[in-house]
């Protein structure tokens, strides 16, 4: 669909339409690996990165090789596959040549792979007929937004600690109210204009 | 935890380098291995082909018995004794307890399709609207009993928030009001924007009225959206719909697809009088 | 089959560690469709389906999987079985596969079946393999499944589509009908249902049931 701006997509994927506050994408790596700010933010990275380059390779295998075939029912071994792969590739490349790069994002690249958002990215970018450069913007927004989600849970988090909170509640049980607030707020960015 | 360990695995490039010198040994593991893969691949591969294969004219006989519903929805065409007002509010065309046989029985009865080309005079209108048509557009037209036309439909396309959205639209013989709509394909927010599919806000297009578009003053809209409609369009005849709260731009797509799209679609009705006659009879 | 190990994983799997509750895995691909019940039922039954005949099949395949693409043939099973999942839906119900879009294709990156695979099947004989499949694709399933009920009835009003909060107002003598809870259609619903749902499980058994998280 090639009327919108890459732009209002890049933007409306981090707030009104944020991967994880409003379509639930992401959930396992975001409620396990966010009780700290620092590896929250190099999953957050990680997971930005990836999602960029998936979105632009799998809109190539897509376009390129799948329908012409004509077999675009195996899209989801596919696109599984080139993450898979993608994620092995960067993994190998990192731990080569940057030892900093790879201690601080390559020992969350593993995880990867089974995040839910990656593959969901590349399915609604399938579904709703993005060009290139629509894939590329909603790829990145999409994982600046989960990066933005999972900052603000850690952060959140990290003040927890010492608070009182009912037993039963601890851990995934307050996060999840958390993540509704959240989301919450973030709806409020979806009625920034108003209709008459 | 099995999360701590990728596809493949770290540890095995290592033993990989390690164990280079002895070739013999695991270049055999390893063809094995690229062979045990590719099998299995190829297995599974040709297991799906074959289910993909078989479904194939069912999943096809299925588009269309749904672009049918959506057809007889907009025209406000109810399977046998169903009243539309007991439609709970979410529900979705998909709801109607249609049976297929029905569907293609009343479409060969009762609809006509005429591919209507287009004068040059309405070419700057399409132009600025999302239709993807060329030269000629396809009209649905449906015949009363004396076999005169008492309603057209026609495809509208529009931009939500997320991707394209398609609909299928009908209005009355003498262009004055909106039949109805169905929103054919949509990629919107769930609980949002897509509930633009929900029968609440599909009900204010019955009977819209359409007068604003045949005086048109420039830079006024034919149809407009307001946050609270008080009566539907069929007790009361506005050219208002009912937005939908926290939808802002899926709201506004539709309403910019429909003023667009309208317009050039009712000054053709208009110009062809007698679409009847002017359009080729257009089979699928 | 041993009968004790059975009952065991009966336990396990639908209440003292189950999935959803206990171990938080696999929310992602569900929780978004579980606005409408049937949605959540169809999504459940299709999850149900791709653990079990996926645990079959691994644990067929267990003593001749080369150890290094354990985990490549285990996705490539996976995803096999929900491009089946898949293709069924458009052939036999096509408003509900319409409806849940992309989602169904995300069960394959749902962690509970890759955790089945590496924690159960790629160790256990096929038979026992697949009866934990099944259950696990049931306790997942039967928790949000409650979810959805709460969310369709206090959100659209309706069980299954049917309007009943409408007649039980009327029922009761008020007039102007149910008030629906838009909130309850949208995300924050989903979150806060959850939240509460394992809140009271955790309230029920006693004490704080560990995940793997902590």
């Amino acid at each position: 669909m090639e009327h919108i701006s890459p732009w209002v997509l890049f933007f409306a994927a981090i707030f009104t339409g944020n991967i994880l506050l409003t379509f639930f994408l992401g959930m396992c790596s975001f409620l396990s690996v966010s009780k700290q700010l620092k590896t929250a933010l190099g999953l957050g990275l990680a997971v930005t990165f990836v999602l960029t380059i998936t979105a632009a390779l799998n809109w190539v295998v897509y376009y390129y090789i799948l329908v012409p075939a004509g077999i675009e029912y195996l899209k989801y071994i596919v696109f599984i596959v080139v993450i898979a792969a993608t994620v092995q590739l960067l993994e190998m490349f990192i731990e080569r040549y940057s030892e900093l790069l790879y201690i601080n994002l390559g020992i969350f690249l593993p995880l990867i792979t089974v995040n839910c958002a990656i593959l969901g990215v590349s399915l609604f970018m399938v579904i709703r007929q993005y060009s290139f450069i629509q894939s590329v913007c909603f790829g990145a927004g999409s994982g600046l937004g989960w990066l933005l989600a999972i900052l603000a849970m850690a952060g959140i988090r990290e003040r927890l600690n010492e608070k009182k909170i009912p037993t039963a509640l601890r851990g995934p049980g307050i996060a999840l109210i958390i993540t509704g607030i959240m989301a919450m707020a973030f709806i409020g960015f979806s009625g920034m204009v108003q209709i008459q | 935890m099995w999360l701590s360990k990728g596809p493949g695995g770290r540890d095995e490039n290592q033993n990989t380098a390690v164990h280079e010198h002895k070739t013999g040994d695991s270049m055999k593991r390893a063809l094995t291995t690229v062979f045990f893969m590719a099998a299995v691949t190829a297995v599974f591969i040709a297991a799906l082909a074959a289910v993909n294969e078989l479904s194939r004219s069912r999943i096809r006989m299925n588009t269309r018995i749904q672009e049918l519903k959506s057809v007889m929805y907009a025209f406000d065409v109810m399977p046998g004794g169903m009243r539309e007002d007991a439609l709970p509010p979410n529900a979705s065309t998909g709801d109607l307890p249609w049976n297929n046989a029905d569907l293609i029985e009343i479409r060969s009865r009762e609809f006509i399709l005429r591919s209507v080309p287009v004068p040059d005079s309405l070419k700057p209108l399409l132009k600025n609207s999302f239709l993807t048509t060329g030269d000629s557009v396809l009209i649905w037209i449906r015949v009363d009993s004396s076999g005169m036309p008492s309603a057209y439909g026609f495809h509208l396309r529009g931009k939500g928030l997320w991707g394209t959205i398609e609909a299928f639209a009908a209005v009355n013989a003498d262009l004055s009001a909106m039949t109805g709509i169905d929103f054919l394909s949509q990629v919107e927010t769930p609980g949002l924007g897509a509930r633009i599919s929900e029968q609440e806000f599909k009900s204010y297009f019955r009977n819209l009225g359409l007068g604003r578009f045949s005086h048109t003053a420039s830079g006024q809209d034919g149809i407009s959206m307001v946050r609270k409609k008080d009566a539907s369009n069929r007790q009361v005849q506005t050219h208002e719909l009912q937005a939908i709260t926290g939808a802002t731009q899926t709201c506004d797509g539709v309403l910019d697809m429909l003023n667009t799209d309208l317009r050039f679609y009712l000054a053709l009705l208009r110009g062809a009088s007698g679409v009847m006659q002017a359009g080729t009879e257009f089979s699928e | 089959m041993p009968v004790s190990k059975s009952m065991q994983l009966l336990k396990d799997d639908l209440w003292k560690n189950n999935p959803v509750t206990v171990q938080i895995l696999g929310i992602c691909s569900t929780l978004a469709v579980t606005n409408i019940f049937l949605n959540t039922l169809i999504m459940g039954l299709g999850l149900t389906f791709v653990t079990a005949f996926s645990a079959l099949t691994i644990s067929l395949m267990r003593n001749v999987i080369p150890p290094r693409v354990r985990m490549m043939v285990q996705t490539l099973v996976i995803s096999s079985y929900v491009v089946i999942v898949d293709i069924s839906l458009r052939a036999y119900v096509p408003d509900i596969s319409r409806a849940l879009g992309p989602y169904v294709g995300l069960i394959i990156t749902n962690c509970i079946i890759m955790g089945r695979m590496e924690a159960f099947a790629s160790g256990n004989k096929p038979l026992l393999s697949l009866w934990d499949g099944v259950l696990s694709g049931i306790g997942y399933s039967w928790v949000l499944l409650v979810i959805a009920f709460v969310r369709e009835l206090l959100g659209f009003g309706t069980v299954l589509g049917i309007q009943v909060m409408d007649p039980l107002i009327h029922g009761l003598g008020y007039t102007g009908g149910w008030v629906q809870w838009s909130f309850m259609i949208m995300a924050p619903g989903g979150f806060f249902m959850l939240a509460l749902f394992i809140w009271i499980a955790n309230s029920v058994s006693g004490h704080k049931l560990t995940h793997s998280g902590s």
